[in-house]
């Protein structure tokens, strides 16, 4: 395979689980500019644990997402309480000092003569499990796309399940949800925090892709992006930010030709679809009706 | 069953709610009327734990739920349908009612979705549509067939006929009858008076978050005070 593409899709595969992260808490009504601090998190936090303590790969993905999903409890907890704009500035104002927090940051070791670690605003280098194991391009993106089904599958799980209408009632009206004798607060700490373990999964990736990670790249336009994927593809499925990202690093970043007025055609993009479809392209009605149309054509071959 | 003692609520300085006592008995419709402002809706706020009193208690079967958050009240068995036919747009009919059956669940294993339908045929034949399509009427008839899945000991209804049209207005109170019949406690808040009191045992007029009023029903419809203050303009009243 082309290793262009393998590196697009890898991308695209990366950025889909932080747009999922942002469309879980979407789906509750909460629109967080912050999902760039989990991914951060575990890419630190799983880099550390491969490169520094030695730990596998898949153990190392493991704690840096449960760090991530911690840290998004814990910023959950106290936030989720307050209605209306303090979730989203809270959300902002902590990514912001996970980024900061993550420019003084030293922490590094002697490894063969060479000290390994984060060091600052000058970023961690050397996260080499995947090259040190001889996995290929291609075979990491493979990695990266099982994980992305693994997450896809829970949220169709999680939209047919009671879970998931309950998610999207507290996104209609919270109150009206406590009324039916459901806790909308404990509803949305528990989606905060597994948004906060999904954007974690595609920042243990991210790391161990690229091996060197640095703060700032972890700014408040990945967080926003990430918001915008679903936006853009549409709040009815999961499928949605999918075709955000799809269409943001696919197809615009991807052509050469319009690639340097990505970020134009992108807030263009979102702009307009903000008009004419406030609630994605593939929104609930469109989703819905698709459903029903395919239940009825399963009928009908019956 | 619900006894509502010196009941005060507060909006910042305004007090929308100065001193209310009432009572309503195990199987009995109570009315709660009065003109917009008077404290109706913040009353039945206060009792489903949406708005938090400023002052007074809030009883149910004995229990001290004053300080109680909305969803542990519904779970006690006090359920409210919401003025303005609150329902889930987004979410399909069957699963409006389906988690309407949330406080059922936790208290008894679930009411059976089937017998609530046989009130409301019209949803029965739609449960997979969105319930953003509904009519108004067929709205409010969502939002009390969610409210009666939670299978309430009390059911708080608010204005259940606001902004319908009139054979809708008719349909709610037929089934308001018809609940009655089926031993359900119901706590109504109404500014349609003459219906109200038409379904109800007994009533109490708030006016200025004050109860200036109570009594049975078929007492009230008499009184004088209400009928001119409240039913004075209706069309049914000057022609009578």
């Amino acid at each position: 395979m082309d290793p262009y593409l393998v590196s697009v899709l890898s991308n695209i595969g990366m950025i889909s689980f932080i747009a999922l992260s942002a469309y879980l808490l979407l789906l509750t009504g909460e629109i967080s500019f912050g999902q760039q601090a989990y991914f951060a998190i575990s890419a630190y936090g799983s880099g550390i644990a491969t490169a520094m303590w030695g730990w596998p790969f898949w153990a190392g993905l493991l704690w840096g997402a449960t760090l991530a999903g911690l840290a998004a409890t814990l910023v959950a907890i106290p936030t989720l309480r307050l209605r209306g704009l303090y979730f989203s500035i809270a959300t902002l104002a902590f990514a912001e000092m996970v980024r900061l927090v993550f420019e003084i940051f030293t922490y590094q070791v002697e490894i063969d003569g060479e000290l390994v670690g984060p060091d600052g605003s000058d970023g961690f280098r050397d996260i080499r499990y995947i090259y040190d194991s001889n996995v290929t391009a291609f075979e990491y993106m493979l990695v990266i796309y099982g994980l992305l089904a693994l997450v896809l599958i829970g949220f169709f799980v999680l939209e047919r399940a009671r879970l998931g209408s309950v998610f999207r009632m507290i996104g209609e009206d919270p109150m009206l949800t406590e009324m039916q004798g459901l806790n909308a607060t404990a509803y949305k700490v528990l989606a905060a925090a597994m948004a906060g373990v999904i954007a974690g999964i595609g920042g243990g990736l991210y790391a161990h892709l690229t091996t060197y990670v640095e703060p700032k790249i972890f700014n408040v336009m990945l967080g926003v992006h990430s918001l915008a994927y679903g936006l853009i593809g549409g709040l009815g499925t999961a499928l949605g930010p999918l075709l955000g990202v799809g269409i943001d690093i696919g197809f615009l970043e991807s052509i050469r030709a319009i690639s340097g007025y990505r970020m134009i055609v992108f807030g263009g993009l979102v702009a307009v679809l903000l008009i004419i479809r406030p609630r994605g392209i593939l929104d609930e009605a469109t989703v819905h009706w698709l459903r029903r149309r395919w239940r009825r054509w399963i009928h009908a071959q019956d | 069953m619900l006894e509502v003692r010196g009941l005060q609520v507060r909006y910042g300085k305004v007090r929308a709610v100065q001193d209310v006592t009432l009572d309503v008995a195990a199987g009995e419709i109570v009315a709660l009327i009065g003109a917009n402002g008077a404290g109706k809706s913040s009353t039945m706020h206060a009792i489903c734990g949406i708005e938090r009193p400023a002052a007074g208690q809030i009883r149910f079967q004995g229990q001290d739920i004053t300080r109680l958050p909305a969803y542990r009240i519904l779970r006690q068995g006090i359920a409210q349908v919401p003025e303005g036919r609150l329902i889930f747009g987004g979410l399909t009919i069957e699963e409006n009612l389906r988690l309407g059956a949330h406080g059922a669940a936790q208290r008894s294993g679930g009411v059976d979705m089937a017998a609530v339908l046989e009130l409301f045929p019209a949803l029965a034949e739609r449960l997979d549509e969105r319930a953003s399509v509904l009519s108004g009427g067929q709205a409010q008839m969502l939002a009390l067939a969610r409210g009666l899945m939670a299978n309430p000991k009390l059911l708080l209804l608010d204005e259940p006929s606001l902004g319908l049209a009139p054979v809708a207005v008719q349909e709610v109170f037929r089934l308001i009858q018809s609940l009655r019949d089926r031993g359900v406690t119901i706590l109504l808040v109404e500014q349609n008076v003459r219906q109200a009191l038409s379904v109800a045992d007994r009533g109490y007029v708030l006016e200025g978050g004050r109860i200036i009023l109570e009594g049975r029903a078929d007492t009230l419809v008499r009184d004088e005070h209400l009928v001119s203050a409240y039913m004075g303009l209706k069309p049914a009243a000057t022609a009578g």
